[in-house]
């Protein structure tokens, strides 16, 4: 265990040190472009060109009042947050695999070579698609599934029902720290799909302490402003609407950092014991 | 990139740029000018809100801000809205906003100007013109001006029908505007205009009646005929059009309203207790879940208690209290008139007890509010003079209690009016005078400015002939309100006790002089004056005048105290300082201004004391340390702990001073500069910035005999051509001072040499020596020495290199 936490905090750090390379902060920082992108869409949804896409998403697959001011700002965070799953099946896979492949080569000592990340992540987008899909169902089905379903059998109060929340997290957490290693299987090893998944368990199953806490400690540094936006009606009335966007906005920068720390550690640790093992 | 990749980068593409170029030919203005009209309404109404916080306090910038907000929405978004229905709500809301802006700052001239712009340019928009319209005429109202107030009322009538659109809901302002014309006409005591008015407004709602016939605005137009006849106090034609009618729409719309005024005319005004309990029954067994259904019990509650059928009126009054959804109001009634119920029994003891229910079930409430002077004016009726006194006491303290709770609040206003209530019931003039000079400071409304500021008048006229307040308070009512009907009284009033203040005057001697005859309990931080009582019929206050300086006057010297009671001769002053001289004076003034100085006095307040209480206690840890510890010394004045120590009894400050400790919390000390065997005597003294001291007890402390350090046992670790390692173990004590390796090419190792090596170190316990040479025999001992000069040396070690 405390080999463990010596060897969480040294990769960490080894995170820290890649900073060095300008070159792994690229994925990260489109990716940030493209969520603000989004969020400035988002909240000028009314004005074209933005209304042609939004107004009718909105109509079908919201409640009509969320066309109204401030309503929308109510609809806002869970809106911008289905976008950013859809985005990451789309745009968030690739870019991960491309800082992978980046971080590998910053930890390797190779040069830095943009080229071939980019090259690379995009030759390898069905693979990636396929284990994204994967990952992301089965962590939707504990986060949201799980809870749902504690709720209907044991018909908990307000406070038990956050209880049952947070474990359902945890669990989704658990989740996404077993196919942690999939990407860099597949991008870095060329692994087909079952291969990159049956190594990924059986990396998980030799490090599971290490492999769930370099997932959770990212994803739930982001846990306090989910928290906070989940108040939406506290947020509007006693600041302004507006008060949503700012929090988005801080979310996006959250996530930047937070997504750097957890591919860094994720790609690190990856390489330290395969290339041990080799 | 693999071709399908491509593929799926393309498709992706594609069905971005479709969903972002698909819905171009949809057209989303109506959403947009929604959305952003909004937007605007909704940052308005923050501003708006910032002034609802206190709209007294509000700075007219602010409000200036917030019509500019409203403004801004009816500029962007009027001419859009004539075309877009969805959008009128929105600019009727801002036009509205905008003149209400200048009723809350009682600018009733500009909201009028408001309500003419919105006259003038949303024409197309009749129901906000209706309203507008009719607003003029209640800002009219506002301003007093009755003629300009009918004038904008008849043009409510003439422009605009009680129905706007096809809706056939009657619109309540316009309907009700022809009785509010009659009501302006015998507002004014133009009794004919008036009945012609009511005459007009009957008309005019027969011809409602029958231009939208069976309908709810059909109903609503008869029942104000009904409200017409009463208005002029024809109460059995006023019966008549209300059950009219009943008849005629009772089962087609709800007629509650209708029937609960039908029932209360019979109670009230034409006292026809059959008829009106007939038709609470009705309502009862008609509408038992109306939300108002518990007027119907309390109506009918009212007349038993009236019949004197007691326990009947409290069942009706209790099945108020037994609904399940209760207004706060309704359950107050009802408990009040349970204790009246009991009250009207005799059985004071009961009613006692649901009155006080109100009060603490209800503190917030206004009639929660009177019940405690009521309890005290009862006491009062029956003579039971100490229960009236408690009764006021405990009565001016909850009213104080509430003051303090909600201060600038109507409720506070209230409680502030009894309390003055309940002096002038105990005849205490001044605190009655305290009361409701607070009352009239505070907002309250205009009717009960009047009333206090008349009864304080009163009371220094009539009670204390003090003329000049009370032409004062007078003269505040006329400046305040010029025009009340009873002005001329007021003035007549005034005149009169200028002539009685006049005269007065000229009659007037100075007051009887009050001379300090005492000044006692003195103290650090008191002082308490007595003086001589003034004995004048037209004495007023005593004002006592304090100074640092002497020759006290009033011009130079603080006032201190007010004292109105004539009786009061003595104060206690709790703001003064220790150690400072102070000089007194008492001015007593009288009702016609004249003032008598009288003698002065000095007295200094004491010293405050420094306390310290330090017990010290001590005991030797070895010959050549004593531990001392004492107490903390929790006095402000603290400056520092000085250790003495002297080997003779008796410590004072001419023995040796052995430490000065600056830290109160420190209260320990180790003297380590000590011999053995000898006695020594300590002290402490607590002192102050000042210099005074306190001392602690005396305590005397032998210290032990010194005995030579234990010796350590010396081993070789180690040895080599040129070098040798040494290390020993042993007990390390407290007065251990050094070691020292002596070594000698002989033995027995002599002390007597210099030594090959010393420390202080206690912790050590090696040595290595590199300075042999290969081939001798080396002999090594370690000696421990103490500080009382005392040494033990370890065994020797012999080591052939």
């Amino acid at each position: 265990m405390f080999d463990g936490v010596k060897r969480i905090f040294w990769l960490w750090g080894q995170c820290f040190k890649s900073m060095g390379r300008v070159s792994t902060f690229v994925p990260f920082v489109l990716y940030a472009l493209v969520q603000l992108g989004v969020l400035i869409s988002l909240i000028n949804f009314i004005n074209p060109p933005f209304a042609n896409i939004y107004i009718p998403i909105i109509k079908k697959f919201f409640n009509a009042a969320a066309l109204h001011y401030p309503t929308f700002y109510v609809f806002v965070a869970p809106l911008f947050n289905q976008i950013n799953l859809v985005l990451s099946g789309i745009i968030g896979i690739v870019l991960i695999a491309m800082a992978t492949k980046l971080f590998a080569q910053k930890f390797r000592d190779e040069a830095g070579a943009f080229g071939e990340a980019t090259g690379t992540s995009f030759k390898k987008y069905g693979s990636l698609f396929v284990v994204w899909l994967i990952e992301t169902v089965l962590t939707l089905v504990i986060i949201i599934g799980l809870p749902t379903l504690l709720k209907k059998i044991f018909d908990p109060d307000y406070r038990m029902m956050q209880i049952f929340e947070f474990a359902g997290l945890l669990l989704g957490i658990l989740v996404a720290s077993l196919f942690a290693y999939t990407t860099a299987l597949i991008v870095l090893d060329n692994q087909s799909i079952g291969e990159s998944l049956s190594k990924t368990l059986k990396i998980f199953s030799r490090y599971s302490f290490t492999s769930y806490v370099i997932v959770a400690v990212p994803t739930l540094a982001y846990f306090p402003l989910s928290f906070i936006l989940r108040k939406v009606d506290f947020l509007i009335t006693k600041f302004s609407p507006e008060m949503i966007t700012t929090l988005l906005g801080f979310g996006i920068l959250l996530t930047f950092f937070t997504s750097y720390l957890q591919i860094g550690s994720i790609t690190r640790f990856y390489l330290l014991v395969t290339e041990r093992k080799r | 990139m693999r071709i399908q990749n491509k593929l799926i980068v393309i498709v992706i593409i594609s069905v971005f740029m479709i969903s972002l170029f698909a819905g171009c030919s949809q057209n989303y203005q109506k959403e947009q000018a929604m959305y952003n009209a909004e937007r605007m309404f909704y940052k308005a109404n923050k501003l708006k809100q910032n002034i609802m916080i206190n709209p007294n306090i509000a700075s007219p910038a602010t409000y200036q801000e917030a019509e500019l907000a409203y403004r801004e929405v009816i500029n962007q978004f009027a001419t859009t809205s004539q075309s877009l229905p969805e959008l009128r709500g929105i600019i009727q809301r801002s036009w509205i906003t905008v003149a209400e802006l200048y009723v809350m700052q009682k600018q009733y001239d500009k909201a009028i100007s408001v309500y003419q712009e919105i006259i003038n340019t949303t024409s197309f928009d009749k129901e906000l013109c209706a309203l507008a319209q009719y607003s003029i005429g209640s800002n009219y109202e506002r301003l007093e001006k009755v003629d300009d107030a009918i004038a904008a009322y008849n043009k409510v009538i003439e422009n605009y029908a009680p129905i706007i659109g096809d809706t056939l809901l009657p619109n309540m302002n316009i309907l009700q505007t022809p009785i509010y014309i009659a009501r302006l006409y015998r507002q004014k005591n133009d009794i004919y205009q008036a009945k012609q008015q009511y005459t007009r407004a009957r008309n005019y709602y027969q011809h409602i009646s029958q231009k939208y016939p069976n309908s709810v605005v059909a109903m609503a137009a008869e029942n104000q005929i009904a409200v017409a006849y009463g208005d002029e106090g024809e109460w059995g034609r006023a019966v008549n059009a209300l059950q009219q009618i009943i008849q005629q729409y009772e089962g087609t719309y709800d007629v509650f309203g209708v029937m609960l005024s039908l029932a209360n005319t019979y109670q009230v005004q034409l006292k026809d207790a059959p008829n009106a309990i007939y038709f609470y029954d009705r309502l009862i067994s008609s509408y038992p879940e109306n939300p108002e259904i518990a007027k119907a019990y309390l109506g009918k509650g009212n007349i038993k208690l009236s019949q004197k059928l007691y326990n009947n009126a409290r069942e009706n009054f209790q099945a108020v209290l037994n609904m399940p959804r209760i207004d706060n109001n309704s359950a107050i009634q009802a408990q009040l008139a349970i204790a009246s119920s009991y009250e009207m029994e005799g059985n004071w003891q009961k009613a006692l007890n649901e009155y006080q229910w109100v009060i603490n079930n209800f503190p917030k409430s206004l009639q929660s509010i009177q019940i405690p002077l009521y309890i005290a004016d009862h006491y009062a009726k029956q003579n039971e003079v100490k229960l009236a006194q408690q009764s006021y006491e405990n009565a001016i303290q909850q009213y104080q209690h509430t003051i303090d709770l909600y201060p600038n609040t109507p409720l506070a206003a209230t409680a502030q009016d009894h309390m003055a209530m309940c002096y002038i019931r105990q005849e205490k003039w001044s605190d009655a005078i305290e009361a409701l000079t607070n009352l009239s400071q505070t907002p309250i409304p205009p009717q009960s400015l009047v009333n206090t500021l008349l009864t304080l008048g009163s009371i220094y006229e009539e009670k204390l002939s003090d003329y000049a307040n009370a032409i004062s308070s007078f003269k505040a009512i006329i400046t305040k309100f010029p025009d009340i009907p009873v002005a001329a009284n007021i003035n007549a009033r005034i005149a009169k006790l200028e002539s009685n203040l006049a005269a007065y005057q000229q009659n007037n001697t100075n007051p009887m002089v009050s001379n300090i005859s005492n000044i006692s309990q003195i103290s650090e931080n008191s002082v308490e004056i007595k003086w001589t009582p003034n004995l004048d019929s037209d004495f007023q206050s005593y004002q006592l005048y304090r100074s640092l300086q002497p020759g006290v006057s009033p011009a130079s010297a603080q006032m201190i105290a007010e004292i109105k009671n004539q009786k009061e001769v003595q104060f206690l002053d709790t703001d003064v300082t220790e150690g400072e001289p102070y000089y007194y004076k008492v001015v007593v003034s009288d009702r016609g201004g004249l003032t008598s100085t009288g003698n002065e006095k000095q007295v200094a307040t004491q010293a405050a004391q420094f306390i310290a209480n330090i017990q010290l206690q001590g005991q030797t840890v070895d010959w050549s340390t004593v531990n001392l510890i004492w107490n903390e010394v929790t006095d402000q004045q603290f400056d520092s702990y000085k250790i003495y120590r002297s080997t003779n009894p008796g410590v004072n400050y001419s023995a040796e001073l052995i430490k000065s400790i600056y830290d109160a919390k420190t209260t320990s000390y180790q003297d380590d500069n000590v011999m053995p065997e000898k006695t020594y005597y300590y002290k402490i003294f607590a002192a102050n910035a000042k210099g005074e001291k306190q001392a602690s007890n005396e305590i005397q402390i032998t210290t032990t005999r010194n005995s030579a350090p234990s010796a350590v046992i010396l081993s070789l670790t180690g040895n080599s051509n040129n070098s040798v390692e040494l290390s020993w173990q042993g007990q390390v004590e407290n007065d251990f001072s050094m070691y020292r390796i002596y070594r000698s090419d002989r033995s027995p190792v002599s002390l007597e040499n210099s030594p090959l090596w010393m420390s202080s170190n206690k912790m050590v316990n090696s040595y290595k020596d590199s300075g042999v040479t290969a081939g001798k025999t080396y002999y090594y001992k370690v000696v421990v020495y103490d500080k009382g000069g005392l040494y033990t040396a370890s065994n020797e070690i012999q080591v052939q290199l």
